[in-house]
């Protein structure tokens, strides 16, 4: 579990310090004060390959398809909104310290020792030496147990390749705003092969009394989540079903896949009906003790926030397992304010967002 | 959740907080009436919501924006135990408070002011009473009135403090002015669009003058 997070020259953080994170850790904020920022960096500083970046770019509306010019700007376009104020030359750093005292960080930076030789394609096809650019290759640098592993991007022929570094950090991040539909069906098929899908099963039963099983099926070669229903007669994928239950399912498939580890839930309450929110914040987070795993949530919602106030004070001895941040943005720079008495300002129906 | 209920922001540097809606529409309608801008007036929503509402008030947003938050209450029957009392659920919602009324406690050199203003008082001396104590004194003009609520005061007896006696006049003072709406409350009853209570009149100076000066009250304090 994180105890500390430090960010430094990532996205809209020029420097953040977090200290006594929590095991559920909820973020609040206007649209651009940095939720999601803090969550990519936690996800980043997990993640085994430069491919996790790619992802994110993507998962922000980048698209998953690129051709790299073959200029040195071409290539640093695909970085550049890494850095704080564009600022390539400060490497970005997000380093994190569990509750065991150990330590895993990321660096991000353009060594310039590293030099690189990139050949132009596409519309500029490279037959002249002034075609050949010289470029200085990104390079993620994750340390941890004491060991740096780098992984350089590299180009060739227009694609990007990535090399990775095994040692990961269990993080899983979800969001309404990625199609993830694939990846929670795979991940739901690795633990119903790894027969750990029971807690998982119970957890949807004892939401959705109508359904008795969830399976993963393949649908026209598409491998989807499918639901068992009492009153239908045969499977049916759970995106039919309900958006509440996909994403309930893709929140507990997340917290299955990641024991000990940390999940990341973008936008936490999107697709839940209101009535629903006290049972599926209850499973939620009675499955986040069982499978130890720690919570990083961003939210706008009132609602969501007054059900989880109502659910801490029905469970007086988890309000220490609770962190209220709020995300801010001052200028071009981003911070994160710790909320005190945080149950106290919703219960008095304040604006903390 | 309805539009009354809608959680706002703190937008201004200073804050008013009326231990009940009766003293926070006062300050409100006072600071309106006499011109004195800048604040943001709210009700604590009595007592037993005080230290909650005061402790919340720190993870709302908006609030590293206040320079001075000035908390009003009442006296009522005993105006050192009324101000402790008061003191104490400042300390419980962990602010800074302050040791008198009308005096700024702060917890760090430039940090926020808190100020306790206990009504009513007189040259800055603290008095029995309560809010209506205080705005029985602007009803002068309104003899007749005033000889009927007398005359039924003395009619039901004694036996009351002088709080209940004030609150009973008062109650009685609005319903008579205002016809329309015999149970209008107080807080309503406050509104200058009424007509029903003169917040111009001089009984209601001091806190003015007050009022005025409270922004330079919550100024840094400044090394000599």
């Amino acid at each position: 579990m994180i105890k500390t997070l430090e960010i430094k020259n990532f996205r809209c953080f020029k420097e953040l310090y977090l200290r006594e994170l929590k095991r559920f850790n909820i973020v609040v904020g206007e649209g651009g004060s940095g939720k999601t920022a803090l969550l990519e960096a936690i996800f980043l500083s997990g993640a085994a390959s430069p491919e996790v970046w790619m992802r994110l770019r993507q998962w922000r509306g980048s698209g998953s398809t690129f051709q790299l010019s073959g200029t040195r700007a071409s290539y640093e376009s695909l970085f550049r909104d890494i850095f704080y104020n564009f600022e390539k030359r400060r490497p970005a750093k997000v380093e994190f310290t569990d509750y065991e005292g150990k330590v895993r960080s990321l660096k991000i930076s353009y060594p310039s020792q590293e030099k690189y030789s990139l050949k132009s394609i596409g519309d500029r096809p490279g037959t002249a030496d002034e075609n050949i650019f010289t470029i200085e290759p990104i390079v993620f640098a994750w340390k941890s147990k004491g060991k740096e592993q780098k992984a350089r991007v590299d180009v060739k022929d227009g694609k990007v390749n990535f090399r990775g570094f095994n040692n990961v950090y269990p993080v899983w991040f979800s969001s309404p705003l990625i199609n993830e539909g694939q990846l929670v069906a795979r991940g739901f098929s690795e633990l119903s092969l790894m027969k750990k899908s029971e807690p998982l099963q119970r957890a949807i039963r004892e939401l959705y009394p109508d359904i008795v099983d969830i399976s993963v099926e393949s649908i026209a070669g598409d491998l989807a989540v499918c639901a068992s229903v009492t009153t239908l007669k045969e499977k049916i994928p759970i995106g039919v079903v309900s958006s509440g239950m996909t994403r309930f399912v893709a929140i507990m498939v997340a917290i299955a896949s990641s024991p000990g580890g940390v999940v990341l839930l973008d936008e936490f309450e999107v697709g839940f009906y209101y009535e629903t929110l006290p049972k599926v914040l209850r499973a939620i987070l009675a499955f986040c003790e069982e499978q130890d795993v720690q919570i990083f949530a961003s939210t706008h919602s009132y609602e969501f926030m007054q059900t989880l106030v109502s659910l801490i004070k029905e469970r007086e001895e988890a309000e220490e397992d609770f962190n209220f941040l709020r995300a801010e943005r001052q200028g071009p720079i981003c911070t994160m304010k710790v909320l005190e008495d945080f149950a106290a300002a919703i219960e008095s129906k304040f604006e903390v967002r | 959740m309805s539009s009354a209920d809608s959680p706002k922001p703190i937008t201004s540097e200073f804050l008013i907080v009326g231990e009940g809606g009766g003293d926070a529409s006062f300050v409100e309608n006072l600071c309106q009436v006499r011109g004195v801008p800048g604040f943001q007036v709210e009700d604590a929503r009595g007592e037993s919501n005080f230290v909650e509402r005061v402790k919340g008030m720190k993870s709302r947003k908006g609030f590293d924006r206040l320079k001075g938050i000035l908390v009003v209450s009442d006296n009522d029957d005993g105006p050192e135990q009324s101000f402790k009392k008061i003191r104490n659920y400042l300390k419980d919602a962990k602010v800074p408070f302050p040791d008198a009324p009308l005096k700024a406690a702060r917890r760090e050199q430039n940090g926020l002011a808190v100020v306790v203003m206990m009504i009513p008082f007189e040259d800055g001396i603290a008095h029995k009473g309560c809010l209506e104590t205080l705005l029985l004194k602007s009803i002068e003009g309104h003899e007749a009135v005033r000889a009927c609520i007398d005359a039924y005061s003395t009619c039901l007896g004694a036996g009351r403090t002088r709080n209940q006696e004030d609150k009973l006049q008062m109650r009685c003072f609005v319903t008579a002015k205002y016809p329309e709406d015999p149970n209008l409350s107080l807080s309503h009853a406050l509104s200058p669009s009424k007509g029903i209570i003169d917040l111009g009149h001089k009984c209601f100076d001091e806190i003015y003058a007050f009022l005025r000066e409270f922004p330079k009250i919550c100024e840094p304090r400044r090394n000599v």
